[in-house]
């Protein structure tokens, strides 16, 4: 187990070593540098749940721990498309992340805000890692972070 | 993008009194996380905003409308309940959001930002987990009927939290 971590974590980056704090995020991001299925399972084991999706060959893998998130999935090409991870680690999950990612390209623009109570909204998207995430500047817990295998998911998009 | 300034006020000696007396009545586990800031602005807000919170700062911000407003209570309730949320786990909030009927969908390869559940129980509760959170905490208090008939789970689970958070 010990030897597929630390190959998950070589494969995120080099950088990351040196810091490394063996958390799923990193082994996400690992596992989400080649989508390889088997990566997956071998870092988190086997689902707790896998759902059916609207796509044709495409399932939903559901993980409860050691953290909450899911996986979309093309069973037949054993591969992982993208994750959704809940990430709330801390009061400021931005200043986390970008202590840890800040070297990394890091692509940030604000973002129309909805609500009234006081929301500065802005999407961050790091697309090396293949990461993106909304954070609210007044109350930077971030909820959710998605991952992808395909880059150019990220880096087609305007930001 | 063109910042929108909020132009600070002094309070009266009215205003201060009827902030401290509705803060007063609110529930005591919300009262515990404390105000940092309470400032007037000269905005004079709507009904739908009478006041704005700063979570991280825990500031809050009293439009004019707020003294017009004769739920002032649960206007405090609401925007402290944007704090408090700070003080739950990642999976208390997951749970909330889950039994709210947020979700994720896939489309075109990517994921979607959260989407709201199809029946909100607040009209601006689509806007973010957060503020359906608010939303929620304000109504267990104002009008907990109507959360335990359109979503008795909800409820349920709320009165439990709270009831964590009250024995502290």
């Amino acid at each position: 187990m010990i030897k597929i971590i630390v190959c998950l974590l070589l494969s995120v980056s080099c950088s990351l070593l040196t810091n490394a704090q063996l958390e799923p995020l990193d082994l996400l991001i690992g596992v989400h540098k080649n989508g390889r299925l088997a990566d997956l399972v071998l870092a988190f084991g086997e689902p707790e749940d896998i759902e059916t999706t609207k796509d044709k060959g495409i399932v939903k893998y559901v993980y409860k721990k050691p953290t909450s998130f899911f996986s979309y999935v093309d069973k037949k090409k054993k591969t992982v498309e993208s994750s959704s991870l809940l990430f709330w680690k801390t009061n400021d999950d931005y200043e986390y992340l970008k202590n840890k990612y800040g070297n990394e390209e890091w692509l940030e623009k604000k973002i129309a805000a909805k609500n009234h109570s006081g929301n500065e909204n802005h999407e961050v998207r790091v697309p090396r890692l293949g990461l993106e995430f909304e954070y609210d500047k007044h109350s930077p817990k971030i909820l959710y972070i998605n991952i992808y295998t395909n880059k150019n998911l990220l880096t087609n998009s305007a930001i | 993008m063109k910042e929108k300034v909020l132009a600070v006020k002094k309070w009266s000696e009215l205003e201060k009194q009827i902030f401290l007396d509705e803060f007063s009545k609110i529930p005591s586990w919300l009262a515990r996380y404390s105000l940092k800031e309470a400032l007037r602005t000269e905005s004079g807000g709507s009904d739908t905003n009478p006041a704005t919170t700063y979570a991280l700062s825990k500031t809050i911000v009293l439009h004019d409308s707020f003294f017009r407003m004769k739920n002032k209570r649960d206007v405090i309730i609401h925007e402290m309940a944007h704090i408090a949320i700070f003080d739950f786990s990642a999976e208390q909030i997951i749970e909330f959001a889950t039994l709210s009927g947020w979700s994720f969908e896939r489309k075109l390869e990517k994921i979607t930002k959260r989407t709201p559940p199809s029946k909100t129980l607040l009209d601006d509760s689509s806007y973010s987990i957060d503020e359906d959170f608010a939303n929620h905490i304000e109504i267990f208090y104002s009008n907990p009927n109507k959360l335990k008939n359109e979503n008795i789970k909800m409820f349920n689970f709320l009165q439990a939290i709270i009831k964590s958070k009250d024995a502290k």
